[in-house]
């Protein structure tokens, strides 16, 4: 019996990769904002000295994002 | 009935195979120029821009700066604004007493950054010279290099080595690992995403509103009263993507002088 297909699905399977690459950098970011936003809402007058450290937290998580986005025009 | 109208406006005309939506693809105006018989040269665009950013900049800091006053005028405030943003945002407060002698440095940087992503979104130009990775590459190496070069010069070669890969007071079979991963993290990887971090965004920022654009044009081109109405949807949120970019082209601007300074902070700590 010949298969059946009800719909067809053209394109890259690079893209679910990507969307897969994606979670964990957000879920990620997600938690280095959520934590800034909660230690300055508990000591207002810490909000300049953890910027830096928030930046940099958000800046290193991305970053996997980030290669996720750039491996293609690396393999091709 | 009205969700099946949108389905194939969403789909935008499965009928007709060369006729459906063309996607804006990679090489549409990125990377490189072709020109008569197919020869590859930079992208005549992004370097008209990159000239006209820098003449723009240096014009506008030396109009700012020419006549200095004890009370400053609009001009001398915006230049005055801009550079102590930068240096007490960033130079003084990371690298504490030698953020003075860096601030011109990461202001230049900064603001050099701001206006080449700011293209992307300037109508007519609408160009981010970020995205072409040459730019960032540039600017990562140089604070590559600047950052080895002023560690070096402070803590000596094997000095400033030691200082980057050993990790003390942590038991010695460890150093097995981590001497490598903190080579790896502090000396190859920090340069390479420095410039992958602004070339990504920018390059995907301006996919995202060329790909709004062309679905908008492509809808109200394609006739049918249905369609006209789908194109307003991508019209408008291109509109909104843009005023994102103008959040994302600050923001890139801001992280990458931020992780400069840290890192030349790094390099001029003193041996923990």
């Amino acid at each position: 019996m010949a298969a059946e297909y009800l719909a067809e699905l053209t394109g890259n399977i690079g893209t679910v990769g990507y969307g897969l690459a994606a979670i964990g950098p957000g879920i990620g970011v997600g938690i280095v904002w959520a934590s800034y936003i909660s230690s300055t809402a508990r000591q207002p007058e810490s909000a300049g000295l953890t910027r830096t450290y928030a930046f940099l937290g958000f800046a290193v998580s991305e970053a996997l994002a980030l290669l996720g986005f750039v491996v293609p025009f690396i393999l091709t | 009935m009205s969700l099946t109208l949108l389905a194939q406006g969403l789909l935008a005309a499965p009928e007709g195979e060369e006729e459906g939506f063309v996607a804006p693809t990679v090489e549409h105006s990125f990377f490189f120029d072709r020109i008569g018989d197919g020869t590859v040269i930079a992208s005549v665009k992004a370097m008209v821009l990159l000239i006209l950013g820098v003449i723009i900049l240096c014009a506008f800091f030396l109009a700012a700066s020419r006549k200095a006053a004890m009370k400053p005028g609009k001009l001398q405030f915006a230049g005055e604004s801009l550079y102590g943003f930068i240096r007490n945002g960033i130079a003084i407060e990371i690298l504490g007493k030698h953020g003075k002698a860096w601030a011109g440095f990461l202001a230049t940087l900064f603001l050099f950054i701001f206006i080449q992503n700011i293209w992307g979104i300037v109508p007519v130009a609408q160009l981010p010279v970020t995205s072409h990775f040459a730019i960032p590459v540039l600017l990562a190496l140089v604070v590559w290099v600047l950052y080895m070069y002023v560690g070096i010069r402070k803590h000596g070669f094997f000095g400033f080595f030691k200082m980057m890969c050993y990790i003390p007071g942590i038991p010695p079979a460890m150093h097995i690992l981590l001497i490598p991963i903190e080579f790896l993290s502090n000396i190859v990887l920090r340069p390479f995403t420095l410039a992958v971090r602004l070339f990504a965004n920018m390059f995907a920022g301006h996919m995202l509103i060329t790909i709004a654009g062309f679905g908008a044009i492509y809808l109200w081109t394609s006739g049918g009263v249905t369609n006209f109405l789908l194109g307003i949807l991508p019209a408008v949120g291109g509109i909104g993507l843009v005023f994102f970019e103008l959040l994302i082209c600050g923001l890139q601007a801001y992280v990458f002088t931020l992780l400069a300074a840290i890192y030349l902070e790094s390099s001029l700590a003193d041996e923990h």
